[in-house]
C-alpha cells in the first residue's frame, strides 16, 4: 500500500543519497522536496509543512537532531531518521527528541517505503487512546477494563505488563526507547525493578505472542528499544 | 537510627520526670528500710538513661528534677525545698554532682556513638557510591546512577541533578553527605569524560598502525563482492533483461552489499577492541530472546543450513550488551554457515554454570586440527581457511563483558565455538 500524493521532504547532505531517494520514492507515488542541511529544510518547512520528514542525523551546520528539535517544537508530523551503525546513543536521542522511526545505513528502499508507509498511517498520539480497543495481530486490550486478549481469550498480565503493552500498542510502529518505557511505566525513577524491564519484556512475550521465540508483534529494536509491529493491513 | 533532635526533646523531659516519680515512689516504699541518702543513688539510673537516650539537656534536667524531688520528698524537713545541717547540704551536693557529672559524660557516650553511626554511613555510602561510579562509563547516566545508589543506601529518595544532591522533599536531611556525594559525582563526571576522550585518542593511533594489516588482511574480502556489484550494476543497464532477471541482479547487489556493511562493522569493532574502548552497556536479559533474534535475521539468509536453539527458559536473565552479543552470536553463526557443507545443522546451545552463563555454538562440518584450535582467535591468522576477523571481534566483545571465548572440536566431527557471560549473583537468586 502507498500513500498515493504524499508529500515526503527528504534531508540528507549526501547528493547520491539523495537522488537515489528522490528516485524510489518518486517511482512509489510520492511527491518528494530535498534539502541538503538543516538550514534548507528550515527555510522549506516554513513554506510548508510535508505530509513526512525523512532525516539524516549526520548533516552540516544544523544536525539532524537540532531539526528535530526544532521541528517537534511546533509539529507532529512523522519523522523517520537515517542514521548510521554503531550510533545508537544519538539514534535514542533522535528518538527520545520525538523521531518516530528510523533506518540504519545502508538500508533498503523496501524497508524505508515500509518504516515511512507505517508512520504516515498512524494517528497522531492520543487519537489512539480514545478508542476502546486497541488492537495489534490477535492481541487486544481494553483500556477501561484493563482486559487483555489473545484471540479471544483473555490473559492475565501483571500490572508492569499491562503498562509495558498498554504504553506500546496505542502508538503502533513506533519506536519506544528504554528510556520511554521507563518513564511512562516506571514514572521515570530508576529503580531495580527498572533493571528487569527486558525480563517484563520476555514475561509479556510469552504471554501474547502465539510464538513466544519468534515474536511477531513486540519486536525487539536492537540496543535501542521495542515496538508494537501490528498485521499489515 | 537515632530520632530526630526534635522530636526527642520533648520526649527526654516526659521520660526524665516519669522516671524521677517512678524513682520516688520506690524510695517512698523502702524507706523504713535503709538509709535515705544511699537511697538517692537510685535516681543515678534515670539519669544515666535519660542522658544516653536523649542527650545533655534531658540527663541535666533528669539531674535537677532528681536533687528537687529528693529535697522536697526526703530531705529534713521533709515536704520540704529548706535544706537543713551541713549533713544534708554534703548529701543533697555530692548527690547533685554525681547526677550532673553522670548525664554529662552519658551525653558525651551518646553523642559520640551518634556521631561514628553517622561517619559509618557516611562511609558506607560514599564507597558504594564511588564504586557505582568507577563502574560506569557513560558520564550522561552518572547522576542517575547516583540518585539509584543514593537512594538505596539512604532508604530516602534522592534527586541529583545538576551538581546538587538532595534527598527529596527534606533538603536539609544527610546535608554534609550528600554534598560530599554530589563533589563525588562531578569528579567521576570529568574522569569518564576523560576516559571516553583518552579512548577516542587511541583509537585513532591505533587504526594507524592497524590501517596496513588491515589493509592487506582485508583487500580480498572486500573485492569480491565488489567485483560481484560492479558486474551487476553493468548488466541492470543492459535492455533486453527480464523482470526477474533485473530482480535477481538486485537481490545479489543487496546481499554483497549487506556482506560488505558486516565486514566494516567487523573492522569498526576490531579497531575499538584493539584500542580497549570497548564498554559494553550492560542490560539484563533474558538470553533466549538475543538467541532467538540473531536466529530469525540469519537463518532466512542460510536456507541451506539447519539451525536449533536450545537455550533454556529457566536461566537466568543475563547481563549484556544488546547490540554486541548480537554481533557475537552473528558472527559466529555465518562463520558457521560459510564453512559448513550444505544440509548441515549449527546448534546454539547454553547452560549455566559456576556464576557464568555458557553458550556454545556447533556445527557439524569438517572442523579444525587441534593444533589450529588457538590460532582461530587471532586477528588475520585464519584469513584463508576460517577468517580470524570474525573470530577476533568475537573473542573482544566477550572479554569486554568479562567473559572467555574458545573452540574446540565437537564430539562426533565438526567445530564447536564456546564463550562465558558472567552472571549476576543475585538475578541467579532472584530467579
Amino acid at each position: 500500500m502507498t500513500v498515493p500524493g504524499a508529500r515526503v521532504m527528504v534531508v540528507d547532505d549526501e547528493p547520491d543519497i539523495l537522488r537515489a531517494l528522490r528516485a524510489s520514492l518518486g517511482h512509489h507515488g510520492y511527491q518528494v522536496l530535498s534539502a541538503a542541511n538543516g538550514r534548507e529544510a528550515l527555510e522549506l518547512l516554513a513554506q510548508g509543512e510535508p505530509d513526512a520528514l525523512v532525516v539524516d542525523l549526520g548533516l552540516p551546520q544544523i544536525d539532524g537532531l537540532e531539526l528535530i528539535r526544532r521541528v517537534r517544537a511546533t509539529s507532529s508530523l512523522p519523522i523517520v531518521v537515517l542514521s548510521v551503525r554503531d550510533d545508537e546513543r544519538t539514534k535514542i536521542e533522535a528518538l527520545d527528541l520525538g523521531a518516530d522511526d528510523y533506518v540504519t545505513k545502508p538500508f533498503s528502499v523496501q524497508e524505508l517505503m515500509a518504516r515511512l508507509r507505517a508512520a504516515l498511517r498512524r494517528a497522531p498520539p492520543g487519537d489512539a487512546s480514545g478508542r476502546s480497543v486497541l488492537r495489534a495481530g490477535p492481541i487486544a486490550l481494553e483500556p477501561e477494563t484493563r482486559r487483555v486478549t489473545v484471540d479471544g481469550r483473555e490473559v492475565h498480565l501483571t500490572p508492569i505488563e499491562y503498562d509495558l503493552l498498554r504504553v506500546m500498542i496505542g502508538q503502533p510502529n513506533k519506536v519506544f526507547t528504554h528510556r520511554m518505557l521507563l518513564e511512562r511505566v516506571w514514572g521515570g525513577a530508576y529503580t531495580a525493578a527498572a533493571h528487569y524491564l527486558h525480563v517484563h519484556v520476555g514475561n509479556l512475550r510469552r504471554k501474547v505472542e502465539p510464538n513466544p521465540r519468534a515474536p511477531r508483534y513486540l519486536v525487539t529494536e536492537p540496543g535501542v528499544g521495542y515496538r508494537i509491529r501490528p498485521d499489515e493491513p | 537510627m537515632w530520632r530526630s533532635a526534635l522530636l526527642a526533646a520533648p520526649a527526654g523531659y516526659a521520660l526524665a520526670a516519669v522516671g524521677v516519680l517512678g524513682v520516688s515512689l520506690v524510695i517512698a516504699a523502702l524507706l523504713s528500710l535503709t538509709d535515705r541518702l544511699g537511697l538517692s543513688l537510685l535516681y543515678i539510673p534515670v539519669v544515666l538513661g535519660v542522658a544516653v537516650l536523649y542527650g545533655r539537656g534531658p540527663g541535666v534536667a533528669a539531674a535537677l528534677l532528681a536533687a528537687g524531688a529528693f529535697d522536697y520528698l526526703f530531705g529534713i524537713p521533709r515536704f520540704s525545698f529548706a535544706v537543713e545541717g551541713p549533713q544534708e547540704w554534703i548529701g543533697l551536693g555530692v548527690f547533685l554532682a554525681t547526677a550532673l557529672v553522670t548525664g554529662a559524660l552519658s551525653a558525651e557516650v551518646r553523642r559520640r556513638a551518634r556521631e561514628a553511626a553517622q561517619r559509618e554511613l557516611e562511609a558506607r555510602v560514599l564507597r558504594a557510591l564511588g564504586q557505582a561510579l568507577d563502574a560506569e562509563d557513560d558520564p550522561t547516566a552518572l547522576e542517575q546512577l547516583a540518585e539509584h545508589v543514593l537512594s538505596r543506601e539512604l532508604g530516602q529518595p534522592v534527586t541529583v541533578r545538576g551538581g546538587v544532591a538532595r534527598v527529596a522533599g527534606e533538603p536539609g536531611s544527610h546535608a554534609r553527605l550528600l554534598d560530599v556525594a554530589a563533589a563525588q559525582v562531578e569528579a567521576a563526571t570529568e574522569r569518564a569524560r576523560l576516559r571516553a576522550a583518552a579512548a577516542e585518542a587511541d583509537i585513532l593511533r591505533h587504526s594507524d598502525e592497524l590501517k596496513t594489516s588491515l589493509l592487506h588482511a582485508v583487500s580480498n574480502d572486500v573485492r569480491t563482492p565488489l567485483a560481484a556489484i560492479k558486474a551487476a550494476a553493468g548488466s541492470l543497464g543492459a535492455e533486453d533483461l527480464r523482470p526477474d532477471e533485473r530482480g535477481a541482479l538486485g537481490q545479489l547487489v543487496e546481499r554483497e552489499v549487506d556482506r560488505l556493511n558486516g565486514l566494516v562493522a567487523n573492522l569498526l569493532d576490531l579497531s575499538r577492541i584493539e584500542a580497549g574502548a570497548v564498554r559494553p552497556r550492560k542490560e539484563v536479559y533474558p538470553l533466549v530472546a538475543v538467541v532467538d533474534d540473531v536466529v530469525a535475521r540469519l537463518a532466512p539468509g542460510a536456507p541451506d543450513h539447519t539451525v536449533l536453539v536450545d537455550v533454556p527458559e529457566q536461566l537466568p536473565p543475563v547481563p549484556l550488551d544488546y547490540v554486541q552479543v548480537d554481533r557475537v552470536l552473528t558472527n559466529l553463526l555465518e562463520n558457521a554457515f560459510r564453512h559448513t557443507p550444505s544440509g548441515t545443522e549449527v546448534c546454539i546451545t547454553a547452560a549455566e554454570e559456576d556464576g557464568v552463563v555458557r553458550v556454545t555454538v556447533a556445527d557439524t562440518g569438517p572442523g579444525v586440527p587441534p593444533d589450529a584450535l588457538g590460532r582461530l582467535f587471532e586477528r588475520f591468522a585464519g584469513s584463508v581457511a576460517r577468517p580470524g576477523l570474525g573470530l577476533a571481534v568475537v573473542k573482544g566483545l566477550v572479554e569486554a563483558h568479562g567473559g572467555r571465548a574458545w573452540a574446540e572440536p565437537r564430539p562426533g566431527g565438526g567445530l564447536a565455538v564456546r564463550f562465558t557471560l558472567p552472571l549476576e549473583p543475585s538475578l541467579v537468586e532472584a530467579r
